[in-house]
């Protein structure tokens, strides 16, 4: 039953998973996140658009790495112990996502987000799909697509 | 035989072609006035026929031959299809597979009697029907079908047969199946020995107790047991042994001469029966000589039994592959912990698994393997059709077709060959009148060749036609603009003629103003490149032009040279790898401010790969002793200048997926043996 009850709620709610990004707390949408993983050996690769860290080895594929500070044009930060791959998939590429730490998997009332991009600047604003509100905190939800997409256009 | 090596293949083919005699005879049936299905038919049989005298089965030649004429004259409509016809012929396949599947047994081809066939085959070419031919040929393959791996008695068994029989006791023919899965067959065969020694006398076994000792058998043999018990009583002895699947006794009563069929009937499982053909106990006359035991033989020799490929899904074997890949990661890391901690244990054990999971490797490699046959064989047919369409005389000559690429090479090579040996026939070859004039055969030669060549397969394309006229290319490429009136005239003729792989060469009027070539010749190049290969081409005016195209063994795992720079770790394809050398600074000279070194004369120039690839600088590296890794793309060489060398190693190539496609210099990636990912080099880039 209870299955159910969630599935029902689904229209009107969204399970992220939750992370940090220097102070700030981002989310991807639950379904397109794989799985997460600790910090292993990154391969720099060279030519690789600036934001790719590198490959990884996933159980024997090997899977990029994109270092999403880069990405989204905040400033780095040295690994730390905390420090997460966020395995992503969308439109069967998968991605490896480098983040500072995952906070949590919450489930946020869809209105609770707010989908105005006025707060995001013009550079990063096409990664925003979204703010969403929880308790006092904001979780900036992120288009996985555009971040994953632009290197294909390139 | 000499003609061994060919056996597989010939079976093989000859199940194919009796596959589709018999699909095309249905056919037939069902449509008797369809031509294209007889032609389709009368094609297989003559095949098979070539094939068959070649291999030296002159019966099923004949055979083959006899129906073949059958064949033709239905062709011609010099008789017509009828139901009986058809029955005769569909007994003819029948008889061949029979016979083909007794050489696959090592067998003869002789066991299978024809010649009540042949007649009635004969006898309607003849415009007789079948009918009146004499006795029918399927009770007597039935017969000596079944009589194998029934017991041969000679003269001594009988007498000690008829004594025991006199004294009131019972003889059996014993028939034990043991199951497949059983791995001490002798044990087994000596158990059942064994047990039919406490209830009486065994006789005789087929095979002799000397070769069941010796596993020198199949999975069932016979066993010839006089005995006062009944035959339950025996059967139960026998079948109380594990690993027994079937126990068979038969009564042997010498007098009776019905009593031959159950002792037949014995054997009813054993199909496709080695129709050794012994006469059948009872009616054994006095004269059969108890020549050695003819199921014996069939034991002796492999069995190339049918039906033992298997189409599967190419992904499957890429998953199997990367498990495979993955195994060998895992068993790494295994070593790793038995030396750092030292575990004697340990290690013993991973040597073992490390000859398994080499086993393992090679063989899911070979399973990724075809001949290139595959694609050589849809040629033959384009060849003629083609060069009939051009009014040409042409002669294709294909060597090498046994040759073995990776599937997906092979899956992907068919089109840039089709596209060559177009351009050979309508561009290279000339017209029989204008051959005759240049004084050459009015028969153009055209060769498809395929071979081994280090570790690249070497596929060549070649004709004796007009060949490509270099000053014709350069003044094309020079209309086009890709290159200057200078560039081209300071380029040698080899490498003006290599300027028809540019893209934007070939356009469809080139076709027609250049003599030479020039259809996709920039496709050509960019597929066989995708494919890790290369192409090149070397030509002579009025004698003709090859072109060669290089390709790797496999896609999927390549030999490769491990280097270092800084803590990179970079993995160069050992087949482009000419020579590792050891220089000194002093040994690199400059030239217009470019870095070259002399190697046995030869002036080659030399990248750093640390800067090519811009390395992040952790420790500087002024060493005496520098590592320069020379590699090749066709004649020219670079060197590569790296820190060091780690080491050859086979490698499994992994692409770098979507959104890392297309990066220069790079030809993908590779997990080494410690989990680490390094990248493999494109070294054509590099120059």
């Amino acid at each position: 039953m209870a299955s159910t009850d969630t599935q029902a709620a689904s229209a009107e709610e969204v399970q992220v998973v939750a992370f940090k990004l220097r102070s700030e707390e981002y989310g991807f949408s639950i379904l397109n996140v794989q799985e997460i993983k600790g910090l292993t050996d990154i391969t720099r690769v060279p030519f690789a658009p600036e934001f790719v860290k590198g490959v990884i080895n996933l159980r024997g594929s090997v899977l990029p790495v994109i270092d999403l500070k880069r990405r989204l044009g905040l400033e780095d930060t040295p690994y730390t112990p905390n420090t997460r791959i966020v395995i992503v998939k969308f439109d069967e590429v998968s991605v490896g996502m480098l983040v500072d730490a995952v906070t949590e998997v919450r489930t946020i009332d869809s209105d609770d987000i707010d989908a105005s991009r006025a707060v995001t600047t013009e550079a990063n604003g096409k990664f925003v799909s979204g703010i969403g509100k929880v308790d006092s905190r904001l979780i900036i939800l992120l288009n996985i697509s555009e971040v994953i997409g632009l290197t294909a256009e390139e | 035989m000499e003609t061994n090596q060919y056996m597989e293949m010939f079976l093989d083919e000859s199940r194919e072609h009796l596959q589709s005699l018999n699909d095309g005879l249905l056919g037939l049936e069902n449509n008797p006035e369809d031509l294209s299905v007889l032609n389709e038919i009368f094609r297989n049989a003559h095949t098979l026929k070539g094939m068959s005298a070649t291999m030296g089965y002159t019966k099923t030649a004949e055979l083959t031959h006899d129906m073949e004429n059958l064949l033709d004259m239905l062709r011609k409509e010099q008789l017509k299809v009828s139901e009986e016809i058809i029955d005769v012929i569909f007994k003819c396949v029948d008889s061949l597979q029979e016979m083909i599947e007794n050489i696959g047994n090592g067998d003869g081809e002789d066991l299978v009697d024809v010649s009540d066939l042949v007649r009635q085959v004969n006898a309607i070419a003849k415009g007789e029907s079948a009918a009146a031919a004499p006795a029918e040929e399927a009770p007597a393959a039935a017969a000596t079908a079944e009589a194998a791996n029934s017991i041969q008695l000679n003269d001594t068994d009988k007498k000690v047969i008829k004594e025991a029989l006199g004294a009131g006791m019972l003889a059996f023919s014993v028939h034990v199946e043991l199951s497949d899965s059983c791995l001490l067959k002798s044990a087994r065969s000596y158990m059942v020995m064994n047990a039919l020694d406490e209830l009486g006398d065994v006789i005789k076994s087929v095979p002799s107790g000397e070769d069941l000792e010796q596993e020198k058998f199949e999975h069932s043999f016979e066993v010839c047991v006089v005995t006062d018990k009944d035959c339950k009583a025996v059967e139960e002895a026998v079948g109380a042994i594990s690993e027994i699947t079937k126990v068979v006794a038969t009564e042997i009563k010498l007098d009776v001469p019905a009593a031959a069929a159950p002792v037949a009937a014995a054997a009813p499982a054993a199909a496709p029966a080695p129709a050794a053909a012994p006469a059948p106990i009872a009616n054994t006359p006095a004269k059969a000589p108890a020549k050695a035991a003819p199921p014996k033989k069939v034991a002796d020799k492999p069995k190339h039994a049918a039906g033992q490929s298997v189409r599967v899904d190419i992904e499957k074997l890429d998953t199997l592959m990367n498990l495979v890949g993955e195994l060998v990661t895992n068993k790494v890391r295994l070593e790793q912990i038995g030396m750092t901690h030292r575990l004697t244990e340990l290690t013993e054990t991973l040597e073992q698994m490390d000859r398994v999971t080499t086993d393992l490797q090679s063989v899911v490699m070979k399973v990724r393997m075809v001949p290139v046959s595959q694609v050589f064989n849809r040629f033959p047919r384009m060849v003629r059709d083609l060069a009939k369409e051009l009014n040409k005389d042409i002669n294709l000559t294909i060597e090498g077709e046994e040759t073995e690429l990776d599937r997906t090479v092979i899956d992907e090579i068919g089109d840039p060959l089709m596209h060559l040996l177009r351009n050979s026939l309508d561009h290279g070859v000339e017209h029989p009148d204008e051959r005759e004039a240049k004084g050459k055969p009015r028969t153009g030669e055209v060769g498809l060749i395929a071979r081994h060549e280090g570790n690249n397969v070497v596929i060549m394309v070649t004709d004796d036609g007009s060949g490509i006229n270099a000053d014709k290319i350069r003044n094309k490429a020079v209309e086009k603009g890709m290159v200057t009136r200078d560039e081209a005239d300071a380029l040698p003729d080899a490498d003006a003629v290599r300027l028809i792989f540019l893209p934007g060469f070939s356009t469809a009027e080139v076709i027609t103003d250049v003599s030479g070539r020039g259809v996709g010749m920039d496709v050509v190049r960019s597929k066989i490149e995708s494919l890790g290969g290369h192409v090149d081409v070397t030509t002579k005016i009025d004698e003709g032009s090859v072109f060669k195209i290089k390709l790797p063994l496999t896609l999927a795992i390549i030999q490769a040279m491990l280097v270092k720079v800084q803590d990179e770790m970079y993995a160069i394809p050992l087949g482009s790898i000419d020579s590792t050398i050891n220089i000194t600074p002093n040994d690199i000279k400059t030239v217009q401010n470019k870095e070259v070194i002399v190697l046995r004369g030869q002036i080659i120039p030399i990248v750093r790969l640390g800067e090519v690839l811009s390395v992040p600088k952790g420790h500087e590296q002024e060493e005496e002793d520098i590592f320069v890794v020379v590699v090749h793309v066709g004649d020219h060489k670079t060197g590569i200048v790296v820190d060091n060398l780690i080491g050859q190693q086979e490698i499994v190539i992994k692409t770098l997926g979507k959104l890392l496609s297309g990066l220069k210099m790079l030809a993908g990636a590779t997990v080494l043996g410690d989990g680490h990912v390094a990248m493999i080099l494109d070294v054509s880039a590099l120059m």
